[in-house]
């Protein structure tokens, strides 16, 4: 029974069809966005994909039925979101992946001999050290925004927020903030993080 | 702040960065893009055009993926068309050939045939096709036949 639910919402190919027809201007635009977002936040994970490169692939991967879209569950521009998403942060993995695996091959190991080689290998994936410029990295990232924001009291308050684990909703309560000052807040953070970040961010977290 | 937390904490700000493009009004998102700088509209058509140019590729390939199976299809029948005699009384010679060397397949098609004089012509040449798919015309005193 509860296989003959799932399948009852899946979408078929021509209805997929039919709902990318069917985008409108502010969905198409809050994908272009998302996207923009996705590809900034990964970095060079990205591997030089910009925002259209990530968009064919995530109409690819529906359109071929690699992803599934559960009509009656979700919004097929939210089913889109989801799938940049997912596409975006799996070549993040991806890229943190191959980091980890590259760093005992630097030349300077191969100096060695071969038994220290092998052991800073084991060294290396069983305990990765920490990179201090990373670490500097995170939290210059975080006290650029709070000083871009120095005059925004809202978005301070998001972030605050944040910080302490409150709820959108939560957040709005504590700081008497309506639903529609934190959504345009949290905009307003969003395209902060691109202007003091322009080159998105420099370290996968 | 510890660097953990320092961590944590960008990580939220950048997930809700992305929740607020996925969770803002219409009204909201469209002002986002104006306020940086961009027309909606030609990036709307923008994407548009992506994602018609995606589905004109992703149909074209379905039709080439179908285009091949159907031209390996033709192709052999052909085949196997090529190796069958030319009149159906030569046709259906060659059946009763196969069947008297291989009874096994005339088990099979009594399942569904009463006897070789009741299949039609039509009949004849398809199972002969199926019987050439299978390797079944293939041995040589049967090929000696044939000709």
């Amino acid at each position: 029974m509860d296989g003959i639910d799932q399948a009852d919402q899946i979408a078929t190919g021509s209805e997929v069809e039919q709902a990318l027809q069917r985008l409108t201007v502010p969905d198409l635009v809050r994908l272009k966005s998302y996207a923009q977002l996705r590809i900034w936040w990964i970095g060079k994970a990205a591997c030089g994909w910009n925002e259209e490169d990530l968009l064919q692939e995530t109409l690819m991967r529906t359109l071929s039925g690699t992803r599934h879209w559960p009509k009656n569950k979700v919004k097929f521009v939210n089913f889109l979101l989801s799938v940049i998403h997912s596409i975006s942060s799996d070549m993040a993995r991806r890229l943190e992946k191959t980091e980890t695996h590259k760093e005992p091959f630097l030349e300077s190991e191969l100096s060695g001999p071969e038994n220290e080689k092998a052991s800073n290998q084991y060294q290396s994936a069983a305990s990765p050290s920490r990179d201090p410029g990373v670490e500097m990295d995170v939290r210059e990232m975080v006290d650029a925004l709070r000083n871009y924001f120095r005059d925004d009291s809202e978005v301070l308050n998001v972030i605050e927020g944040l910080d302490g684990e409150l709820t959108g909703p939560e957040t709005c309560e504590y700081y008497k903030m309506s639903l529609k000052e934190f959504n345009a807040a949290r905009l307003r953070l969003k395209r902060g993080c691109f202007k003091v970040f322009p080159g998105g961010r420099e370290h996968v977290l | 702040m510890s660097y953990k937390r320092t961590e944590e904490l960008l990580s939220k700000i950048l997930d809700a960065a992305a929740e607020s493009v996925a969770e803002a009004s219409d009204e909201e998102i469209i002002e986002d893009m104006k306020t940086r700088g961009e027309d909606p509209i030609a990036a709307a058509e923008e994407v548009r055009a992506v994602l018609l140019r995606g589905m004109a590729a992703h149909k074209k390939a379905i039709r080439e993926r179908l285009k091949k199976m159907h031209e390996e299809e033709v192709a052999k029948i052909r085949r196997g068309t090529a190796t069958l005699p030319g009149t159906p009384s030569e046709r259906r010679t060659l059946l009763q050939n196969v069947f008297r060397r291989n009874p096994g397949y005339r088990q099979g098609l009594t399942l569904q045939f009463r006897g070789l004089s009741e299949l039609a012509d039509d009949d004849v040449w398809q199972l002969l096709l199926q019987l050439a798919e299978l390797g079944a015309l293939d041995d040589p005193n049967i090929a000696a036949e044939k000709k």
